[in-house]
C-alpha cells in the first residue's frame, strides 16, 4: 500500500525551486486551523488543503490528505529529499500537482468602474480607521507590520498597492527599496516578509492575480473580489484596501 | 496596572486572537487588553496608546504580544491562566513530551521485552529495518510494500532458522494474540486461527467470524508474494504448524490467492498431517469436495461461515445469505465493480466470470475484470493511487468513478465496498453519499435506473460505527449487504444472471508424506499466545489499535538514515555488523 507519498494538487511558481534545493534547513515554523508554514532557509513555504487561493510559496492538498499528515509537522523531522518534502515517514511531492499562475498580466486600464465594487470591501478594512499619509514612502514605512495577525493589516495593503504595481506601474521606485530594507530588517512577521519578498518578484496569491487580471471585467471582478475579501480574517479585504487606494492614485 | 505577556515565536489565526481578546475584555478584572504580533510599528502603536513597558523592548516580529490593563496584582494570575488555557486548547499537541526514539538500541532499551516490531518504514528502506528487528530477536510485521522479493525470501529464511515469523511484506492486516494491528478490525476473542496472503480477504473473514458470533485468536497475514515459487510458503507454513500447537485456536482457516503448483503441494502436505480442523480457500479455484477435516471453500463468506459452523459442531455445509430483491429494474446490464479491498474486487472478478462464463485472465491493466459491459477494479492497486493515499483512507478515486457512471448507459448496477477498521476512513459512508446522490439525480434526468450495492466490512466494535454507517447509506438507496458474495449474487440477479454454489462431498483425506510436523519455535510460540509487545517503526497512526487494546507499543520515530541514501545505509550496516 502506498500510504507514504502524498502528491499535493497545486502549488505555486516559487514550490518547485523551494524543494529542490536541499541545502537549505527545513523546519516547522507555524500552524493553523487549516495549514502549515515549514521554514526553509530564509523562505517560508505553507502547506495547506485548497482554499480559493495558492499563494507563490503554497503547496495545496486535498483536506483529507491535510489532516492525515498535519499533526506531524510539528513533531517528525523535516527534509528534502530528491524534490520531495520528507516528513518524518511521509514525502510529499509536487509530481501530480498542478502548478498555478502567481504573474498579474501587464495591461492598461480600460474602464473606470472598478472603484465601486472594490470600495464595499474596503469599508471593512481596520485601517479605514486611520487617516493615510500621503507620502507613498512615508506610508509604506509606517505600514510595514502595523496593525492585527500574522500578516498585519499595513502589510496585506502595500501587497495589494504592488499588485496594482505588477498591473500598471505607477509606484516611484524609491519605494521598493524602502520595502526591501524593512525586510531586511525583519521590521515584520516571517508570514508577512513571504508574502512581501513575492510580491517584490511579481508573484502574488491566485486570489490576488485573479482580481488584478479581471479589473475590466465587473462579472468576474465581483466574483474575484469575493474570494479574495475571504482570505483571512481581514488580510483580504486590506489588500483590496491597497488596491484601491493605488487606484484613487492613479485617477488623480 | 500594566501586564505584557510575550509569546516567543508564537503564532496564532487572527481568529484565535480575536476570540482571546473578545474573552478578556469581558472579565471584570481587564480593563484594557490589546493583542498584536510584536513588529516595530505595532510596538510603536502600543505605546502611543499608552501600554509602554520596559517588557515591550524585548519583543521581535515573530512573536506575540498581549498588553493587559488589569486592576489589581490579585487579578493577574487569573487573567494569566485564562489566557494560557485559551491558547493550549487551540494546538493541536497532545501534550506529553517523551523522549525521542531514533535508534533501534534506544528503542530496545525502551523496550527490552519487545516481541513484534510493527514496520510500516517507505519500501526501499524496509528490507534493511526488518533485518534489524531480526537481529533484535523480533518477529516483524511489514506493512511496507516494494521489498524485493530476494530480500523477503531471504529475510524470512533468516526469520525462520531464528525461529521468528516476518508477516508480509505488504501486510495491511493482522490480529495478534487478540491485538489488531495496521489496518484491521476489531473482532471478538475466539477460538478460530486465521492465515493469509491477503489484507482484505483476512478482514472480510475475521468480521463475518466475529458476526457469526464467533472470534480469533490470531489472524496472520503473510504477504502476498509468501506462496510464490521464489518464497516457497515459508511465512504461511510456520504459522500453520504454530496455531496447530496453539492451546487456544481450535479451528485454522488459510485464504490465500491460487499458488504455484509445487508450493500448493507443499501447503496441502502440511495441512493434511494437522489436527485440527482446517479450512482452505484458493482463491478464484471452485473445489469441487471437502476432505475429512479438510474443507476447501470457495468464497470468503463461505471460509468464515464453515470455520464458524466447525467450532459450533454444526453440520458443515455453506448456506450463502440470501439474494436480496431490488423493486426497481435496472436499465442497464452491466456492473461495475469499484472496490477499495484489492482481494474483495478479485472475489468479484472470479465470481462474475464464473456466473457470466468470462474467460479468466483476460482484463486488460488496472482492471481485476474488464468486459464490453461489466468490469471490476481494485482502485487500491499502485496504478491509481500513485501520489495518492489508499481508497481506504481517500475517498476521491471513488467518487469520480461513481460519478462517471452517469456517461456509460450500459451500467446498471454498482457495487462497492465500505471498510471499517483502524487505518480506515472514520466516515466513508458520508464521503461518498454527495457523489451518489448527485450520480442518482443525473440518471433521473436520464430516465435511467442504476442500482447501488454496497458491501460493508467490518464490525460493531469498529470505531466507524457500523449501524451508522449502514443507516447512511441506505439513506440514500444504497442496498448493504452483509458480505461481499451476497452483493455480487444480488447484482448478478438484477441483470438476470445466477451464480452457481456446488454442494460438496466430504471424501477421505488424502496422505500426506510428512512423518510429522516440524517443532514450533518458543517464539513463535509465544507470540500467538501472549499480548504482543510492540515497537513501531514507522507510521505512528497504527499506535492507536494497539493503545486502545491495552497492549504496550513504543513509536520509533524513524528516518532514513546516511540521507536516505539506500546503498550508504547497506553499508553502514553492514560495518556494524562485521565481527573483526
Amino acid at each position: 500500500m502506498s500510504a507514504y507519498t502524498f502528491s499535493s494538487d497545486y502549488h505555486g511558481e516559487k514550490v518547485e525551486a523551494l524543494l529542490s534545493d536541499s541545502s537549505k534547513d527545513v523546519s516547522f515554523h507555524s500552524e493553523f486551523k487549516s495549514g502549515v508554514n515549514v521554514k526553509v532557509g530564509d523562505d517560508l513555504l505553507y502547506i495547506s488543503y485548497p482554499y480559493f487561493q495558492i499563494p507563490p510559496f503554497g503547496l495545496m492538498l486535498r483536506k483529507e490528505v491535510m489532516d492525515y499528515i498535519k499533526p506531524l509537522f510539528k513533531e517528525a523531522k523535516l527534509s528534502f529529499h530528491q524534490g520531495r518534502l520528507v516528513i518524518g515517514d511521509f514525502q510529499l511531492t509536487i509530481e501530480n500537482s498542478r502548478e498555478a499562475s502567481n504573474y498579474i498580466q501587464k495591461k492598461e486600464l480600460e474602464t473606470d468602474f472598478f472603484l465601486e465594487p472594490l470600495e464595499v470591501y474596503v469599508k471593512q478594512s481596520p485601517l479605514i480607521e486611520y487617516s493615510l499619509n500621503e507620502n507613498l514612502e512615508k506610508l509604506v514605512k509606517e505600514l510595514i507590520g502595523f496593525g492585527q495577525g500574522l500578516t498585519p493589516s499595513g502589510d496585506d495593503f502595500i501587497v495589494g498597492l504592488l499588485a496594482l504595481n505588477s498591473r500598471i506601474n505607477f509606484l516611484p521606485s524609491s519605494i521598493f527599496s524602502v520595502i526591501e530594507k524593512k525586510i531586511n530588517d525583519k521590521q515584520t512577521t516571517d508570514v508577512s516578509i513571504a508574502y512581501l519578498k513575492s510580491a517584490l518578484e511579481g508573484q502574488y496569491s491566485t486570489a490576488v492575480v485573479e482580481v488584478m487580471n479581471e479589473l475590466d471585467n465587473p462579472v468576474r471582478l465581483s466574483k474575484a473580489l469575493e474570494l479574495l475579501a475571504q482570505t483571512g480574517h481581514t488580510s483580504g479585504k486590506d489588500t483590496i484596501y491597497g488596491m484601491y487606494y493605488g487606484l484613487t492614485l492613479i485617477q488623480k | 496596572m500594566l501586564q505584557t505577556i510575550i509569546k516567543k515565536n508564537s503564532y496564532q489565526d487572527s481568529v484565535v486572537l480575536m476570540l482571546l481578546t473578545s474573552k478578556l475584555n469581558q472579565l471584570d478584572e481587564v480593563l484594557r487588553v490589546s493583542i498584536m504580533m510584536g513588529t516595530p510599528s505595532n510596538i510603536d502603536i502600543f505605546r502611543a496608546s499608552g501600554f509602554d513597558t520596559p517588557e515591550l523592548s524585548d519583543a521581535s516580529s515573530n512573536d506575540m504580544v498581549i498588553m493587559l490593563e488589569v486592576s489589581s496584582e490579585d487579578d493577574k494570575e487569573k487573567v494569566l491562566s485564562i489566557i494560557d488555557e485559551e491558547l493550549s486548547s487551540t494546538q493541536d499537541s497532545s501534550g506529553e513530551v517523551e523522549e525521542t526514539i531514533n535508534s533501534w538500541a534506544k528503542a530496545m532499551k525502551k523496550a527490552p521485552d519487545a516481541s513484534v516490531a510493527l514496520i510500516s518504514v517507505p519500501g526501499e528502506y524496509a528490507a534493511l529495518e526488518i533485518e534489524q528487528a531480526l537481529d533484535n530477536d523480533l518477529h516483524a510485521f511489514v506493512f511496507s510494500d516494494n521489498v524485493a522479493i530476494e530480500d523477503e525470501r531471504r529475510l524470512k529464511e533468516k526469520a525462520h532458522d531464528k525461529g521468528l515469523l516476518v508477516m508480509g511484506p505488504d501486510c495491511g492486516t493482522g490480529v495478534i494474540h487478540s491485538i489488531p494491528l495496521a489496518f484491521t478490525n476489531n473482532i471478538r476473542k475466539g477460538k478460530i486461527g486465521v492465515i493469509g496472503a491477503s489484507g482484505t480477504g483476512i478482514q472480510e473473514v475475521t468480521t463475518l467470524i466475529h458476526r457469526y458470533g464467533q472470534g480469533v485468536t490470531n489472524a496472520i497475514g503473510t504477504g502476498g508474494r509468501d506462496l510464490s515459487t521464489e518464497v516457497g510458503a515459508i511465512s504461511m507454513l510456520d504459522s500453520i504448524v504454530a496455531l496447530n500447537d496453539n492451546p487456544d485456536t481450535e479451528v485454522i482457516v488459510v485464504i490465500s490467492k491460487p499458488p504455484a503448483k509445487e508450493v500448493e503441494e507443499k501447503v496441502l502436505n502440511v495441512l493434511r498431517k494437522v489436527d485440527k480442523p482446517v479450512v482452505t480457500l484458493f482463491l478464484g479455484t471452485k473445489p469441487t469436495f471437502h476432505e475429512e477435516n479438510l474443507y476447501h471453500a470457495y468464497t470468503l463468506e463461505e471460509a468464515a461461515q464453515l470455520s464458524a459452523k466447525l467450532l459450533a459442531k454444526e453440520e458443515v455445509v455453506y448456506t450463502p445469505s440470501p439474494i436480496i430483491n431490488l423493486e426497481n429494474k435496472p436499465t442497464g446490464k452491466g456492473i461495475k465493480g469499484f472496490y477499495s479491498g484489492g482481494t474483495l474486487a478479485y472475489e468479484a472478478a472470479f465470481l462474475l466470470e464464473d456466473a457470466l462464463g468470462i474467460e479468466h485472465g483476460s482484463s486488460p491493466e488496472g482492471f481485476t475484470l474488464k468486459t464490453d459491459l461489466h468490469e471490476v477494479i481494485d482502485l487500491g492497486d499502485d496504478m491509481y493511487t500513485k501520489g495518492k493515499p489508499h481508497p481506504m483512507i481517500d475517498p476521491e478515486i471513488r467518487i469520480n468513478k461513481i460519478k462517471s457512471v452517469v456517461e456509460d448507459a450500459d451500467t446498471g448496477v454498482v457495487v462497492f465496498d465500505v471498510v471499517l477498521g483502524y487505518g480506515a476512513h472514520d466516515d466513508m459512508a458520508s464521503a461518498l453519499k454527495p457523489a451518489i446522490v448527485e450520480a442518482q439525480k443525473e440518471l433521473e434526468k436520464q430516465n435511467r435506473q442504476v442500482n447501488f450495492v454496497s458491501v460493508l466490512v467490518g464490525t460493531d466494535e469498529d470505531p466507524q460505527g457500523m449501524d451508522e454507517q449502514k443507516r447512511i447509506l441506505e439513506e440514500i438507496g444504497v442496498t448493504v449487504c452483509e458480505n461481499n458474495v451476497q452483493a455480487i449474487r444480488t447484482a448478478l440477479n438484477q441483470v438476470g444472471a445466477t451464480l452457481d454454489l456446488l454442494e460438496k462431498d466430504v471424501k477421505p483425506k488424502q496422505a500426506s508424506d510428512l512423518e510429522k510436523l516440524p517443532e514450533t519455535s518458543a517464539k513463535l510460540a509465544e507470540l500467538l499466545t501472549e499480548d504482543p509487545k510492540i515497537i513501531n517503526v514507522g507510521l505512528q497512526s497504527f499506535t492507536k489499535s494497539i493503545i486502545d487494546n491495552k497492549a504496550d507499543v513504543v513509536q520509533f520515530d524513524w528516518r532514513p538514515t546516511a540521507g536516505g541514501n539506500v546503498k550508504l545505509q547497506k553499508v553502514l550496516y553492514f560495518l556494524n555488523h562485521y565481527t573483526f
